[in-house]
């Protein structure tokens, strides 16, 4: 088990490489220069001089004449290799450590002396709470969806609620978003605030007022998010269950007599949820993909809106940081699942990994 | 398996005949039919210029016969110039001669015009020796040229003092804007509908196959032909004809709209914000219906309202289609291509090469792939990659995954094969034993994975230009038409984009389905989104 776990973390390693690497490419190896777009994207900000003084520091800083490995490296960290970095790599020793494993994530640009670091851990505890709430009612719904749809298969029901899970596969979630805030916000029935996630008027309440009002707040952007993950998930639940209910040992318990409610809850169900766990690999990429459209609709100051206002201000180290982010967080939770897995499922641990 | 093996037809017919016999292969195809053609055909639904225009355009008489006088002076020049030239060399150099084509064109265009309008006393004399100028100048007779060329000259002057004593004159001119405006991509398109239903009618006599191939290569050489007889400047820019009918240059005798009669660009300040017109709603006073227009008070007038400029969001819509659709097409053939190739070449080859593609998918699999693409598009400078190729070329390259794990567990089972085996053991070279015996056997999960991926890629680009990334042509997306109405108040102008995508998608999952159910009835129905 120990073994499985570590070849598991061992081979987040290359992956994580392998995406800063793009990440680093996408931004560097394009034509213009970074801090070129920067001082584009940026006229009028601050006055000249100091723009110009800005974008030197950020050239020195990320290292911007240095062959492209070098600045990988640099980015990458935790060494810095800068002139006034670490003393192994010929610098002053000034300031020894940069880049993403020391987690030195730089400030932004339009909002100088903010550091990034801070700001992506305030981000992230509102996004990662907002995608599991996502992710567990995308849950709630889908098994109980696609297990009855795959029980009743052939039937027009269960026809029906294929139907309509193609209908919220389909729907695209920004025209979604906009939906639920004209049918629920002030301009519909004015059930639910539709903006951000806290108000004003709770501020002075107890904590269970303002416990209430973020819950209000959250309710729009968890489903429309959950939407979205929705009908894979089902998909996904609905093929498991069917196949289990082909399979030979449901066939003999059948043979000996056992109940229809009883192959359906002693047998067949328990196997065909198992691999609901290692679905999670496949909606979670999705869904945080998912969150720049939904935070950014209803004006939620997740990492998903951080990363957006940062690419219409080309800000770089804000991009890097807020991209590699979302892919240690699908990544860890992609492994979370798979240790789940491992742990309720024993053949997963002596055997090959199921492909499913 | 088997049973395919046993029935008398070929396994393709059944299976053709397996997608069409399902309800939700129907609907779909008709969805996709019914939203291609509209796109396809938005020039000819929607455009703020008529298919037919009787009219007589003062405006352009006046300029034309201002600029009689000129042109005919600058063709008088050039022939000089070709003169002098040709009696030093003999020979006329390229250029010179070019200069004399152009200049005689545009004075017959001059003379097209006046003709038009003044009849065809005056304008004869001087097509009679424009022609002679050209025999003169094609003949290379150099010293008759210049004379006749001079001769032009005094004649245009002649002609021109006999017009301006007669400034009312001016007759109806028949013309055909809207065809005029179209390009090569335009009439291609505008074909593909006809020649599909073409293809479908006469599939039976030659074939799917052949038929496909004839009518989209009919459709390519008449528009091959249209390219070459076309205008000088075909473009999509609104027009000036409403203005110009209503400043009075241009008297109308007769003219025919599409039934929208709006460009999608064309704005109208007058009328912001207009809500659909069949609600009867909108304010009936203070605006004027221009020309073409239907009126005011006409339920037909804004089917779908107008946006913060005062554009028709029906022709938008209308126009949007043809970004959207062609964009997640294009994108889905891309990675179709790219992942069955990578997917078959690991399935088949196995060992290094299996293990290294296999880890590049795993890795981009569990990558948010939005971000990346927001990060690529966001950075790619459109003077290098226009925005519009470059969307297409990055969700290829995030989404050809799911299309090369299929692939390659289908190719996986087929090099196992027998035929497979057969064409080894006869010594055939592996990359044609990949490309013809294990390739074509392993294509089924790649046709099931390609409606699902027009579908993503549809969404993805409507996401993109949602937030204001897509493409900045001056057609717009739906994607970009909801965005664009984002934060108003009025909601006639997001939905029906909006819903358009839905429906796209939705009928291209349906498709999908359909041909999974056709290829495989019996399989599990798995997750292949």
């Amino acid at each position: 088990m120990t073994r499985w776990i570590l070849s598991r973390v061992a081979w987040m390693v290359p992956t994580l490489l392998g995406i800063t690497l793009v990440v680093f490419l996408a931004v560097h190896a394009a034509p213009g220069d970074p801090a070129g777009v920067l001082e584009e994207a940026q006229v009028g900000a601050p006055t000249d001089v100091d723009n110009l003084a800005r974008s030197a520091r950020f050239r020195a800083e990320h290292m911007l004449d240095a062959s492209l490995a070098r600045q990988y490296l640099h980015f990458l960290g935790p060494f810095d290799l800068s002139p006034a970095g670490h003393a192994w790599f010929g610098g002053s020793g000034a300031s020894p450590w940069h880049g993403l494993l020391a987690l030195q994530l730089g400030e932004e640009w339009a909002r100088p002396g903010v550091a990034i670091a801070p700001e992506i851990g305030r981000r992230l505890r509102v996004t990662v709470p907002l995608s599991a709430a996502a992710l567990l009612l995308a849950y709630l719904v889908a098994i109980p969806l696609g297990a009855w749809s795959a029980l009743r298969n052939g039937t027009r029901r269960a026809g029906f609620v294929t139907t309509a899970l193609l209908w919220s596969f389909a729907m695209p979630s920004f025209w979604l978003a906009m939906l639920a805030i004209l049918a629920f916000g002030p301009r519909g029935l004015d059930w639910l605030p539709v903006f951000g996630l806290h108000s004003t008027a709770a501020e002075g309440a107890g904590w269970w007022m303002r416990a209430l009002d973020v819950v209000a707040h959250a309710v729009l952007p968890v489903v429309v998010l959950a939407t979205g993950s929705l009908a894979w998930l089902a998909r996904h639940v609905r093929g498991s269950v069917l196949h289990e209910m082909r399979s030979d040992y449901v066939r003999t318990a059948r043979a000996s007599g056992a109940s229809e409610r009883e192959v359906v809850r002693r047998h067949a169900l328990p196997n065909a949820l198992l691999p609901v766990l290692t679905f999670l690999g496949g909606v979670l990429p999705a869904l945080i993909g998912g969150s720049v459209v939904v935070e950014s609709v209803f004006g939620i100051e997740g990492l998903g809106k951080y990363a957006y206002e940062g690419l219409l201000r080309r800000d770089l180290n804000v991009i890097l940081a807020t991209t590699t982010m979302s892919a240690v967080l699908t990544l860890v939770g992609i492994l979370l699942s798979d240790l789940a897995y491992a742990w309720i499922d024993p053949r997963i641990r002596v055997g090959a990994r199921d492909e499913h | 398996m088997s049973t395919d093996a046993l029935r008398p037809e070929k396994a393709t017919d059944s299976r053709a005949a397996r997608f069409l016999a399902q309800r939700g292969a129907c609907v779909g195809a008709w969805i996709l039919a019914f939203l291609g053609t509209l796109a396809a055909w938005a020039p000819f639904l929607a455009n703020d210029r008529p298919y037919v225009l009787v009219a007589t355009d003062h405006g352009e008489i006046d300029r034309a016969r201002r600029e009689l006088v000129p042109l005919a002076e600058s063709l008088a020049r050039a022939v000089h110039a070709l003169d002098a030239d040709g009696s030093a060399s003999a020979r006329s150099p390229r250029v010179l001669r070019d200069a004399v084509d152009r200049e005689l064109r545009a004075l017959e265009q001059r003379i097209g015009v006046l003709d038009a309008a003044d009849g065809v006393a005056a304008t004869a004399r001087l097509r009679g020796a424009l022609r002679e100028l050209q025999a003169r100048v094609d003949e290379r007779v150099a010293i008759t040229a210049a004379t006749v060329a001079d001769a032009l000259v005094e004649d245009t002057r002649s002609v021109r003092d006999e017009l301006a004593a007669d400034p009312a004159r001016g007759a109806q001119r028949r013309s055909f804007p809207l065809f005029a405006a179209l390009d090569a991509v335009d009439v291609f398109v505008a074909l593909l509908p006809i020649a599909a239903l073409v293809a479908w009618m006469v599939r039976r006599r030659f074939g799917a196959l052949r038929a496909v191939i004839a009518a989209a290569a009919c459709a390519l050489a008449l528009a091959g032909v249209v390219r070459l007889a076309s205008g000088p400047s075909p473009t999509h820019a609104p027009s000036h004809l409403k203005a110009a009918v209503a400043r009075g240059t241009v008297e109308v005798r007769g003219v025919f709209f599409p039934p929208i009669p709006y460009g999608f660009a064309e704005t109208n300040l007058a009328e912001v914000w207009c809500p659909p017109t069949w609600l009867g709603e909108h304010a009936q006073s203070a605006i004027a219906a221009r020309f073409g227009e239907p009126s005011v008070d006409s339920p037909w007038r804004h089917l779908l309202g107008t946006d913060a400029l005062g554009r028709d969001v029906a022709a938008r819509v209308l126009w949007g289609g043809r970004v959207s659709l062609a964009i997640g097409l294009a994108a889905a053939l891309l990675l179709s291509v790219i992942g069955t190739l990578l997917g078959a070449a690991a399935g088949f080859a196995g060992g290094r090469v299996d293990a290294s593609i296999s880890r590049v998918i795993e890795v981009v699999l569990c990558f948010p792939a939005f971000f990346l693409v927001l990060c690529a598009i966001a950075w790619s400078d459109p003077d290098v990659v226009p925005v519009p190729i470059a969307i297409v070329l990055v969700i290829a390259a995030v989404g050809w995954t799911t299309t090369a794990r299929l692939v390659r567990a289908e190719a996986l089972r087929v090099a196992q094969s027998e035929h497979v085996m057969a064409a080894r053991a006869l010594g055939l070279h592996p990359l044609r034993v990949l490309l013809r015996h294990v390739l074509p056997n392993s294509i089924g999960p790649a046709l099931i994975a390609f409606g699902f991926a027009a579908g993503g890629a549809i969404s993805v680009e409507s996401s993109l230009a949602f937030l204001g990334l897509g493409a900045q042509v001056p057609i717009p997306s739906w994607g970009g038409l909801v965005g664009e109405a984002r934060g108003a108040d009025q909601a006639w102008a997001w939905i029906t984009p909006g819903f358009c995508v839905f429906l796209a998608v939705f009928a291209w999952v349906l498709v999908a389905e359909a041909v999974r159910e056709a290829l495989d009835p019996r399989a599990v129905p798995e997750g292949t989104t």
